[in-house]
């Protein structure tokens, strides 16, 4: 062979496997409303920055007559681009070819990409779409699995992780999505689950839809498996750049900030946020809004656990993540699943150099046998562990109840809080007046005439001299009691402030929790 | 589909009537819990068929509160 013709040969040979599974198979994917492997990763990438690797990779089966069978790529697309300019590694399993099923040689590229990414310090971003384990490969297609695990954990809280899921991800498939730091599902499109619909029919007789069982409306409300639902390809892939926005390209670097100009920084619409009755709620958005920098905000798993907020934005330019109590649902009380979806984002803040922001309403654990048989005491103290490990700037901003453990775990000063600043209307005590009161005037209340009248004054009395700042203050638990209006210039000031915060070296794993 | 209470608590509004039409995120009603006013958010847009409280009903967490079609 000539070398021209060797030139032409690597052509040839490229344009088999550009091609994915054929145009059939392609034609069918895209009836479905679905891109292709290659044309999901245009998407996701700036424009002409995709480098292949391992493009020739195949299969090794020869059982069932696997021995011909060709799969390009093997299945799986393997490379890497960039992101606003910044470098990621990305696989996007290919369902037309073989149906993205995943075997050894297909599972041996993934890894590969995960190591280039750990050993250059940059993100890995996953887009799942396969049929599950290819069965005529066996133990192999098993082990390499558990290899892409194994990785996954190895990688967690070193290098960002996200995970797309944009088909059906079934069986063992769901955990290594399951063990990075983000799952965004496309709505109607892609499923999650371990056993899938006929696996428990059969074995419980429960009919129940795919859809329902594990779609991205089942992830983001009831289970918080996923973080974001995206209604098509496109937003999912575009949720993926934005995320990165947020986040170092490794641990132990500095979020990208972007450049911000000072302006007045005073928010005079947050004096008017807090209602004037302590039973009435309030959106815990109009605080974080006025807070964070213009159209910064991105909230995760916005419908799963709403009683607690947590969103990435900027101030002043810098990223932060905010955790904020929500009024507006359940009172804003701690139950199991907001102390796991909370405590999870800290520990990735942690681990990635993103400061914390507490905006801290809060009456307390939610109370309840329920609560309790399920294991409320084991996954608060997740919470309070997070908090108190966490090493990047951590602010608090307490804007009203802060009631006994309550306020501990929403990182009060006692759990390393670096600043904590109390609005007038906060009120730091044990618990809320009306119950203090009962017991600390329990006999004045029963001797008096009028019991109820005699209430109603104790709870009065113990309000105005408890349910306050001014306590908290008075014994520095408080640094600084503030006009609601100043709240983001203190921020920003102490962001500034904090900028070169010292931590110590230990590894932050993102754990799933 | 089941509206239940999120948090034990005690009805008092109601602010929808079996047939209304309801939109997602529509406030069906409000409860007092943790000595506090919860709007009902509606999980689902639909046709309200049943009510299944009345105002000042004390719920337990996880009780029907109505029902959506």
């Amino acid at each position: 062979m000539t070398t021209s013709e060797k030139i032409a040969q690597l052509e040839a040979e490229s344009a088999r496997v550009l091609a994915c599974g054929g145009p059939k198979a392609v034609e069918k994917q895209h009836k479905l409303g679905k891109q292709t492997a290659r044309e999901r990763i245009e998407m996701l990438l700036d424009k002409g920055t995709f480098t292949e690797v391992d493009r020739f990779v195949r299969h090794r089966c020869t059982a069932f007559g696997m021995g011909e069978k060709e799969i390009p790529a093997d299945g799986v697309v393997t490379g890497y681009g960039k992101v606003d300019g910044r470098t990621v590694f990305v696989y996007a399993q290919d369902f037309t070819a073989q149906g993205g099923s995943l075997g050894e040689m297909h599972a041996a590229k993934i890894c590969k990409i995960m190591d280039m990414a750990l050993a250059a310090g940059c993100p890995v971003v996953g887009l799942c779409d396969s049929g599950g384990a290819r069965i005529q490969e066996a133990v192999d297609a098993l082990s390499g699995y558990g290899q892409i695990f194994y990785r996954n954990a190895r990688s967690s809280g070193r290098i960002p992780q996200i995970s797309v899921i944009m088909g059906p991800c079934a069986g063992g498939a769901v955990y290594s999505p399951a063990l990075t730091d983000f799952i965004i599902m496309v709505d109607k499109e892609s499923q999650m689950f371990i056993t899938g619909p006929s696996v428990i029919a059969a074995t419980t007789g429960e009919e129940i839809s795919a859809e329902e069982l594990g779609g991205a409306d089942t992830h983001t409300t009831v289970s918080g498996v996923a973080h974001l639902a995206a209604a098509d390809e496109e937003e999912a892939l575009q949720a993926v750049r934005k995320l990165l926005s947020y986040l170092p390209s490794k641990a132990g670097e500095q979020p990208p900030r972007l450049p911000y100009e000072p302006a007045d920084e005073s928010r005079p619409e947050l004096d008017g946020v807090i209602p004037d009755h302590s039973n009435l709620p309030y959106d815990v958005h109009e605080v974080i809004d006025a807070i964070l920098d213009a159209d910064s905000c991105m909230e995760l798993q916005p419908w799963y656990a709403d009683n607690i907020v947590t969103c990435f934005g900027r101030i002043g330019g810098r990223s932060v993540g905010v955790i904020a109590n929500q009024p507006f649902s359940m009172g804003g009380s701690l139950d199991i699943n907001a102390s796991d979806k909370a405590a999870r984002f800290i520990q990735l803040c942690d681990a990635f150099n993103v400061p914390l922001v507490n905006l801290v309403d809060v009456p307390g654990f939610l109370p309840g046998a329920d609560q309790e048989h399920a294991g409320i005491i084991r996954h608060g103290a997740k919470l309070l562990y997070v908090y108190s490990v966490a090493e990047v700037p951590k602010l608090t901003v307490v804007l009203r109840k802060a009631y006994g453990g309550s306020y501990l775990a929403m990182c009060s000063k006692d759990l390393g809080a670096d600043f904590v600043y109390a609005w007038p209307t906060a009120e730091i005590a044990v618990m809320g007046a009306a119950g203090a009161a009962n017991v600390v005037f329990r006999k004045e209340i029963q001797a008096a005439e009028d019991p109820e009248a005699a209430r109603a004054e104790k709870i009065e009395l113990y309000s105005r001299q408890f349910a306050t700042p001014y306590m908290a203050a008075s014994r520095g638990f408080v640094d600084l009691v503030i006009h609601p209006a100043e709240t983001r210039a203190r921020l920003l000031e102490a962001l500034e402030l904090l900028e070169q915060k010292e931590r110590q070296p230990h590894p932050r794993g993102n754990m799933p929790l | 589909m089941d509206v239940k209470a999120r948090i034990p608590g005690t009805i008092i509004a109601i602010n929808v009537k079996a047939g209304d039409a309801v939109k997602v995120r529509d406030i069906l009603g409000t409860m007092e819990a943790m000595k506090m006013e919860q709007p009902i958010p509606c999980p689902k847009a639909g046709t309200v068929k049943e009510i299944k409280v009345a105002v000042g009903d004390k719920v337990k967490s996880g009780a029907v509160l109505m029902t959506i079609e």
